[in-house]
């Protein structure tokens, strides 16, 4: 499996209805810590962050921490902008391993 | 609904609509501004933004298209400007808003009255600044603290610190972080650490994106008659007696005396007005040689001379050796 | 039976919203975009974006493509994300040699190999958007087995050509090129798409565009709104004569088949390979409008 590190701050997704705006940076305390915003926090807060968790789970990322804001995005729009963000701040975006994606992104 | 630049600086047609806008939003132009985006729907311009280094600034909405639609678009292409560059993405809007603009992720640092709020969007931000200079809060009774630029660091400037060594317990020396200055942040940091190292109960830190500046701050907002300065001075002084003494436990904020700037005048003005009974401003008298106030600018109208004798005069020895060594000037 | 595709959508990859509701417009096609639409910064995010929307939600029976970037500008990865993601097939935009059809179906076929995906399965729409393309028409339409379709993106080959877009003049100016794209389909047996209108506002001329289009042959159009959809579909809804005369087709050819003849005939006419087709096409397309049914018996 590839581990992601975050190097830098990787931002990805919009403030527009049905998507998410992921921001990932560096987190000194270590682990990962998820600072979340969202429309329906209540029925689906913790959905999104679990998918959130999965996805970085599945990339290697073991420290990160992430300003999220979600105005009503799908489960699979979660995790493309979770993706997209950790290519970014670990600087793969020039280099992305499909076959690994593919062996947990079912 | 589209996105495009709008050109205000270039183009009378792209002002003309930016200027309508935000005349309507009772908002007015500003020159401090890098690109101003507009949305628009068929031919009309119904939305625009505007950004300034990390800061979103000069937002307004046509009345008729208030809802979340157009506002998210906006604020996404305007972050996008911003996060090219920077990590921490900064707005100042009205209170009655801060609610929308919460939702998008942003989070109040300071408030002024009803005027207006600061807020911020970053992963890493106000919160863990606090965290940065807590970490060095010394815990003591009776603390002072500083706000310099720094540009470069002066007697004068030691003589403040020096003062404030002797009659607090400790001092924290906030170095202005911003980088507009002549000197750059990292060696006018460096110079002060230097120039009071001989002083056990100093901290020098960085104020980080969290001192307002007259570059940043949106005069825009205020009516005609209000003077930019004095506002932007309250939100200054607000924010450092909410949010940054209580944190370090700073019971004093020493300053200078600025005889000849207008600004320093109000900004210490303000302060003591804003601090009331909480927080006690200190202004004290400018060290002087030969008859004269020692203040950064002169050093630098000297060092732009190449006046090496009488700057030698006016800074200590970490700073001479910086300007010695840059005489030429700093690239 | 060919499927039908008298409507192409067009739906931004950076587009979350609309990448959601994609399939509620009732296009016959929808076409992801991570070229034109997107902006450069954007890419990445867009191809991760639709390559998971395409992997977790489900289309129905709506084809899906996505139009990659050129080879050199990301399509690579745009090609390797959507193939494995299970598109339909990929829109390779301004194609003018076979050539270009060539490299794109080898990383293509390679993928397919890398993934495990049916070799083969994942088709080739070419759109020809320059005077080249349109003068190589058929060598495209014919440059690979994997081709499904050949389009005309009419603003890039208008600008090439150093005119622009006359819709109220019934567009001389894409005469040419649009008879290129049709004979070249028709004779490599593959569908051809017209060009998108792009004033959303104008239904009218909407119409009449489709209407030509629908003359000169094509199969369908290019949509940026589902707003044209309706439209474009009215105009490809048989007409209540077409229908009877189709149906009278289907059924001679019952007839025939029931009294063992080879031979078929209707009011005295015989009925060859193209009269069958054009009428199982008709039956598909009022179909398709929810303007017929097969086999409704009358109630006595």
């Amino acid at each position: 499996m590839t581990r992601h590190t975050v190097h830098q701050q990787g931002v990805a997704g919009t403030l527009e209805s049905s998507d998410v705006q992921i921001l990932i940076d560096q987190n000194s305390a270590g682990g990962i810590d998820i600072n979340l915003t969202s429309s329906v926090e209540k029925q689906y807060g913790q959905q999104i962050r679990k998918v959130i968790m999965d996805t970085l789970k599945n990339l290697g990322v073991t420290d990160a921490k992430l300003q999220v804001q979600d105005q009503g995005a799908l489960d699979c729009t979660i995790v493309a902008r979770t993706i997209a963000a950790v290519h970014r701040a670990s600087d793969s975006v020039s280099d992305i391993d499909w076959g690994e994606l593919e062996e947990w992104n079912v | 609904m589209e996105v495009h630049q709008l050109r205000v600086k270039k183009r009378k047609t792209d002002f003309k609509r930016w200027s309508t806008l935000l005349d309507d939003a009772g908002i007015r132009t500003e020159k401090n501004i890098e690109t101003v985006l507009g949305v628009f729907e068929k031919e009309r311009c119904i939305a625009t933004g505007a950004v300034f280094g990390n800061v979103i600034k000069c937002v307004a909405v046509c009345r008729e298209y208030m809802g979340g639609a157009v506002v998210s678009l906006l604020m996404t292409n305007l972050e996008k400007i911003v996060f090219e560059r920077y990590n921490s993405c900064y707005l100042y809007t009205k209170p009655n808003t801060g609610e929308s603009f919460a939702k998008l992720g942003y989070q109040e640092i300071v408030k002024l009255d009803d005027q207006l709020i600061f807020m911020e969007k970053a992963v890493n931000g106000f919160s863990e600044y606090l965290h940065y200079i807590s970490d060095q809060a010394q815990n003591n009774s009776r603390q002072a603290g500083l706000v310099i630029n720094a540009n470069p660091f002066t007697l004068g400037h030691q003589y403040l610190v020096e003062r404030a060594s002797r009659e607090n317990n400790s001092v924290y020396v906030f170095v202005v972080s911003e980088d507009r200055s002549y000197v750059p942040f990292e060696d006018r940091l460096h110079l002060v650490k230097e120039g009071v190292k001989h002083l056990d109960n100093v901290v020098v830190l960085e104020t980080g994106p969290y001192m307002v500046s007259q570059t940043t701050f949106p005069s825009y907002f205020l009516q005609e008659d209000q003077d930019a300065t004095i506002v932007q001075a309250q939100l200054d002084a607000t924010l450092f007696k909410t949010r940054i003494a209580p944190v370090m436990g700073i019971t004093h904020r020493y300053v200078g005396q600025e005889p000849f700037s207008e600004t320093t005048e109000i900004y210490n003005q303000q302060m003591k007005k804003v601090f009331g009974n909480d927080l006690t401003l200190i202004v004290l008298e400018r060290k002087k040689i030969s008859g004269q106030a020692i203040s950064a600018s002169l050093v630098r109208d000297l060092w732009r001379e190449r006046d090496l004798k009488s700057i030698k005069k006016l800074v200590p020895e970490a700073t001479y050796s910086y300007i010695e060594e840059h005489i030429e000037g700093v690239k | 039976m060919e499927r039908l595709r008298r409507t192409m959508m067009f739906v931004p990859a950076s587009n979350a919203a609309m990448m959601r509701d994609a399939n509620l417009y009732g296009a016959d096609s929808i076409m992801f975009d991570l070229e034109d639409s997107i902006s450069l910064r954007e890419k990445d995010t867009s191809r991760f974006l639709i390559y998971q929307a395409v992997k977790t939600l489900d289309y129905g029976n709506t084809e899906t493509l996505v139009r990659v970037n050129a080879l050199n500008a990301g399509g690579q990865d745009d090609i390797e994300a959507m193939v494995r993601a299970g598109i339909d097939a990929i829109r390779l935009p301004k194609t003018e040699t076979a050539q270009d059809i060539l490299d794109v179906e080898a990383i293509i076929a390679q993928t397919e190999k890398k993934c495990g995906r049916e070799a083969g399965s994942t088709k080739i729409f070419a759109a020809v958007e320059g005077p080249l393309g349109v003068l190589n028409a058929l060598d495209i339409a014919t440059a690979s087995e994997r081709i499904i379709g050949i389009a005309l993106g009419a603003e890039d080959y208008v600008t090439s050509m150093k005119t622009r877009r006359y819709p109220e003049r019934n567009s001389e100016e894409i005469f040419f090129a649009r008879s290129m794209i049709v004979h070249a389909a028709r004779a490599a047996g593959i569908a051809a798409v017209d060009t998108v209108f792009s004033n959303v506002d104008d239904m009218d001329m909407l119409r009449k565009e489709t209407e030509i289009i629908k003359q000169l042959g094509f199969d369908g159009k290019s949509v940026i709104n589902p707003r044209q959809i309706s439209v474009i579909n009215s105009v490809f809804t048989p007409q209540q004569k077409e229908i009877e005369n189709a149906e009278n087709v289907m059924a001679a050819i019952e007839e025939a088949e029931a009294k063992g003849s080879g031979v078929i005939a209707l009011n005295g006419k015989m009925i060859d390979k193209p009269i069958v087709e054009r009428a199982q096409r008709v039956l598909q397309l009022a179909e398709a409008a929810g303007v017929w049914k097969e086999g409704e018996e009358i109630e006595w």
